[in-house]
């Protein structure tokens, strides 16, 4: 049997796998290098761009919680003029597609941004981070559905480029704000952002983080994200990209197979270098064993309990 | 700054593990010989759970590194202070531990310049591995070296005699003090003509910064931050920069800074 087709289409951009790098834990792409080569990724995801370079939180930025990793970084980055001028270079040639975050802290500056990357050709998609947790007013774009399609509609009206918009997950029903970027014109919903989060001292009364609160990943929110990844992709008719502790091939399927049309890794890219190798191999042991020719058989195949198995 | 160059993800094969006094252990890892050359200074990043919990790999400093056979193999020494390091006093020889390393910006030593190594309690360990690296180039190595008690001395055998300044808490070996009271007693000839190359607890680290930079001494300390990734991606470990009103990362700008790299009135 030949190998399967891992090779997923998104807002008429073509992933040669399914298996993304999540913004914020994969750098600008080539940091990495040559631990963790960007070619074995579908597409990276950048971290969040801004206009201006951020020098982030003070620390304690992270803390360790069980199973996941509370995050208070801030949006530290640097700028859109040094983003354009290093690092998008430093991707040329490399066989990923590249997706980059775009952030704002008001409609206005995500326009901007878009417009600036609309001419660049190396940038295949964009990727609307107006969930962002850890900035003031940060999380506000993506919790009020009129905002979010506010700045979905602005970014749609400056570039041709796909549009994904990153949600949070913290909000009663995700679907309704999902419905609101669709309806302004997103291309695909990249699902979830960070769930807040907060961890405290016991021994001294005090918050850990200087903000108290921050944005919770990793394995902890696994099941957290599986279930709005599902809220959505019953309440949309665009891609939803899953994400939230996706760390091996079984959880890739787990998502694909409850809808997601591709996912991104994130948070263990911290933890260990070759999990996405493993995590795309193993997908493709996965399709061959069930004989599965493309990876596109397992996404949405999700049955019921009472549907009987699809499964050995 | 990237990722440290010939940093490798591999698997160390536990040798020896020895807990040298109750809590406190020094491990011996098997690695490949694709394994670079660590400066001192440098880590390794452990993976202890295959389980998520604890989910974070943890750094450790190199002790001693040394090619046998084909093979390479690092020396950690640990304290145990919470749930990675209780992981890993569990390991035995001929178990395996995820590996990345060497990773980081280690000492700089300035050969033209006298040297002075200032530790505290566990932070002796990449300060041995600096010793052993320098001393056969160098007429004195003076070692500064304070723990909290006799029975905590570790590799002290490691240094030469007439090297070893010591300060104890309670006094049971060395002087009764710390490691900058001792340091503060040494010839002032021997100060001015030095760098100072310190790790340890945070103090005892900003102390000596100060000491320095009130002398004009040029000094190098070994920062510690909780992060990650261990290679400069998740900008957790945020150390306030004295150059710009930003931050640099522990792990991959340091954890080794000059004491004029790092603003230390905004240390958390």
């Amino acid at each position: 049997m030949s190998v399967p087709d891992l090779s997923v289409t998104i807002a008429g951009v073509r992933f040669k796998n399914p298996i993304l790098a999540a913004s914020g834990c994969f750098g600008y792409g080539s940091e990495m290098e040559p631990l963790v080569p960007a070619e074995l990724f579908g597409g990276v995801v950048t971290k969040t761009i801004l206009e201006a370079r951020r020098s982030g939180n003070a620390a304690p930025r992270i803390v360790e919680t069980p199973s996941g990793l509370i995050n208070s970084i801030g949006l530290e980055g640097v700028g859109i003029d040094r983003y354009l001028e290093e690092k998008v270079p430093a991707l040329s040639g490399v066989d990923t597609r590249l997706i980059v975050s775009v952030g704002g802290h008001s409609i206005e500056e995500f326009a901007r941004l878009a417009a600036r990357l609309d001419s660049v050709d190396r940038v295949d998609a964009l990727e609307l981070n107006i969930s962002c947790p850890n900035v003031d007013g940060g999380t506000d774009f993506s919790t009020d559905p009129e905002l979010a399609a506010a700045t979905v509609t602005a970014v749609r009206r400056v570039t041709g480029k796909p549009l994904w918009a990153k949600l949070t997950p913290n909000v009663t029903r995700i679907a309704v704000i999902g419905q609101a970027c669709e309806k302004a014109g997103a291309h695909a919903l990249s699902a979830v952002n960070t769930f807040t989060g907060m961890s405290i001292d016991t021994n001294t009364g005090r918050m850990i983080l200087p903000r108290g609160m921050g944005g919770v990943s990793g394995p902890a929110i696994r099941p957290l994200a599986l279930a709005k990844v599902w809220e959505l992709v019953r309440n949309v008719s665009i891609p939803v990209i899953g994400i939230g502790g996706i760390a091996t091939a079984r959880d890739v399927v787990e998502f694909l197979i409850t809808g997601a049309a591709a996912v991104q890794l994130g948070t263990v890219l911290y933890i260990d270098p070759d999990a996405p190798r493993r995590a795309a191999a193993g997908l493709a042991g996965h399709l061959h064993e069930r004989g599965l020719t493309s990876v596109n058989q397992l996404v949405g195949t999700l049955a019921r309990r009472d549907e009987g198995r699809q499964h050995r | 700054m990237a990722l440290s160059p010939g940093a490798i993800d591999c698997r160390a094969t536990v040798v020896e593990q020895i807990e040298t006094q109750p809590g406190f252990f020094r491990l011996l890892c098997r690695v490949p010989a694709t394994f670079a050359d660590p400066v001192p200074g440098q880590f390794v990043q452990l993976r202890l759970s295959e389980r998520n919990d604890p989910l974070l790999p943890r750094p450790y400093g190199i002790v001693d590194f040394r090619r046998a056979g084909g093979d390479a193999f690092f020396e950690l020494y640990y304290g145990v202070v919470g749930a990675g390091t209780r992981l890993l006093a569990r390991f035995r020889p001929g178990e395996e531990i995820g590996c990345v390393g060497p990773l980081g910006r280690g000492y700089a030593v300035d050969p033209n310049r006298e040297a002075i190594l200032v530790a505290g309690g566990r932070g002796v360990a990449p300060l041995l591995m600096l010793y052993a690296a320098e001393r056969p180039r160098r007429p004195r190595l003076p070692f500064v070296y304070g723990f909290r008690t006799a029975a905590l001395a570790f590799g002290v055998e490691r240094i030469d005699e007439a090297d070893r300044h010591l300060a104890t808490d309670d006094g049971t070996l060395g002087r009764r003090g710390t490691a900058l009271d001792v340091l503060a007693d040494l010839p002032e000839s021997l100060l001015r003509g030095s760098t100072l190359y310190a790790c340890g607890p945070e103090i005892l680290l900003e102390k000596t910064a100060l000491f320095a930079l009130e002398r004009g001494i040029p000094c190098q300390v070994s920062l510690e931050a909780p992060f990650a990734c261990g290679v400069g991606i998740c900008r957790g470990c945020a150390v306030p920069a004295a150059a710009h009103d930003g931050y640099l990362m522990c792990c991959s700008d340091g954890p080794v800074f000059t004491a004029e790299e790092i603003r230390w009135e905004a240390m958390p």
